[in-house]
């Protein structure tokens, strides 16, 4: 009798593709992903129906959080340092080389410009913490407005660059903030020496809200 | 069976090749695999998007503002909010006669409905226009044009939009909003309240 030998082919599947793909995968998504600078302030956005996204560069961003407290940021690393650079010659304060690099990398910021030095020597996230939850916030009031010069020098340095115009204005506040706090800063926004009159509110995509405008 | 081996007793072993074992060159890759797919759906799951996105608003150049703080109210077909406490909107219609008008309460839940009523052309022009883009018989560039022209038409809502110092700021964003809901293209955004709209303000705040 002779037997049919059925060739003894192994069970086992070459992974190696798999593996090449699946580390494909992970570093792509690892390197394109975009860290979030790390927040100095929590502000719960309000939401609205709108689909126009938010740039992503050029951007200047005045935030204001749920008790009226008024921070600066700016997206461009390059213009940042020339900013606190600026403001720095403006209000006599000195940075050294590292506090200038620490405000680079740092997020939005909210502080007198006077206690800036004393802050950016703080080396940790855990240190910075107690000083942001104390501080005040850039002082806006009308014998010692500083929001103001923080807006004309950005505006002066983006617009002495390369792109010769002025930045985008974005102004991301918190929902539960009083209006008249919000009005004060857009009447800064309107005053003469900086004169923006258009500029974006910062909010999150309301999902509900579409669901029930589209079944209108 | 034959093994020829070097167990085979202490006296043969002086031929005998030392053979490297020719192991498998194979690796098992599976766990390979898991770990790179766990990793994989571990940060796909972690990560949060962020993308917020943004109300444009425009606001009239100072100079101008006070030429057109006289005539706002006084445009055909005006309708004003104020926005307060407790996300109550009280609004009047046209323009404010002073012992004729009487404010009316209302609240977010109910103003898309006001405002949709009181605009039914233009929103149902607009409604259209929205249509015919989204079924590409018009482009974007043409749909835009085409609905600004219709925003800007002379029947259209004219809104004023006056927060007062109770009201908060998500309260102005979602006002804003409403009136992209509503089709809404000619609104302002005020902070000067009228020392005459203001008693009748108060007056209807403490009712409630």
């Amino acid at each position: 009798m002779a037997k049919i030998k059925m060739p003894k082919s192994s069970p086992a599947i070459d992974m190696t593709p798999l593996v090449d793909l699946g580390f494909l995968l992970v570093t792509f998504f690892m390197l394109t992903a975009q860290f979030r600078p790390e927040d100095s302030v929590v502000v719960d956005i309000p939401s609205s129906r709108s689909q126009q996204t938010i740039p992503t560069e050029n951007l200047m961003t005045v935030v204001v959080d749920s008790v009226g407290r008024v921070f600066w940021d700016f997206t461009d690393k390059k213009v940042r340092k020339a900013v606190i650079e600026e403001m720095g010659n403006r209000y006599k304060v000195n940075f050294t080389p590292d506090q200038v690099q620490r405000f680079v990398s740092l997020g939005a910021i909210g502080l007198p410009i006077q206690q800036m030095p004393a802050y950016l020597d703080l080396e940790s996230s855990t240190e910075r913490g107690p000083v942001d939850k104390a501080s005040k916030g850039i002082p806006i009031d009308s014998t010692n407005n500083q929001l103001i010069d923080w807006i004309r020098v950005t505006q002066l340095i983006f617009s002495s660059g390369a792109e010769g115009r002025n930045p985008i204005v974005a102004l991301k506040g918190d929902g539960n903030v009083d209006y008249s706090v919000m009005n004060k800063v857009i009447k800064i926004f309107q005053s003469p020496t900086v004169k923006i009159n258009r500029f974006k509110m910062i909010t999150n995509l309301e999902e509900s809200r579409m669901a029930v405008s589209s079944t209108k | 069976m034959a093994d020829v081996g070097g167990q085979e007793g202490g006296g043969g072993g002086r031929h005998q090749k030392k053979r490297a074992k020719k192991g498998s060159t194979h690796i098992d890759m599976t766990p390979m695999v898991d770990l790179a797919f766990l990793l994989l759906t571990f940060f796909i799951l972690t990560t949060t998007m962020y993308k917020p996105s943004t109300l444009q608003l425009t606001f009239p150049v100072p100079q101008d503002q006070q030429e057109q703080k006289k005539d706002l109210a006084k445009v055909n077909n005006a309708l004003t909010l104020f926005l307060t406490k407790d996300d109550q909107i009280f609004y009047y219609r046209d323009a404010f006669k002073p012992g004729e008008t009487q404010l009316t309460r209302t609240d977010f839940s109910k103003i898309t409905k006001y405002l949709i009523e009181q605009n039914k052309s233009t929103f149902d022009q607009v409604q259209e226009l929205s249509r015919r883009y989204n079924a590409n018989e018009i482009d974007k560039v043409a749909y835009d044009s085409l609905k600004n022209n219709v925003q800007k038409q002379e029947e259209a809502l004219f809104v004023i939009i006056k927060p007062d110092a109770d009201a908060k700021y998500r309260n102005m964003i979602d006002m804003v909003d409403e009136m992209d809901i509503s089709g809404i293209g000619k609104f302002a955004v005020q902070d000067t309240i009228k020392p005459e709209e203001l008693v009748l303000l108060e007056a209807e705040k403490l009712k409630f």
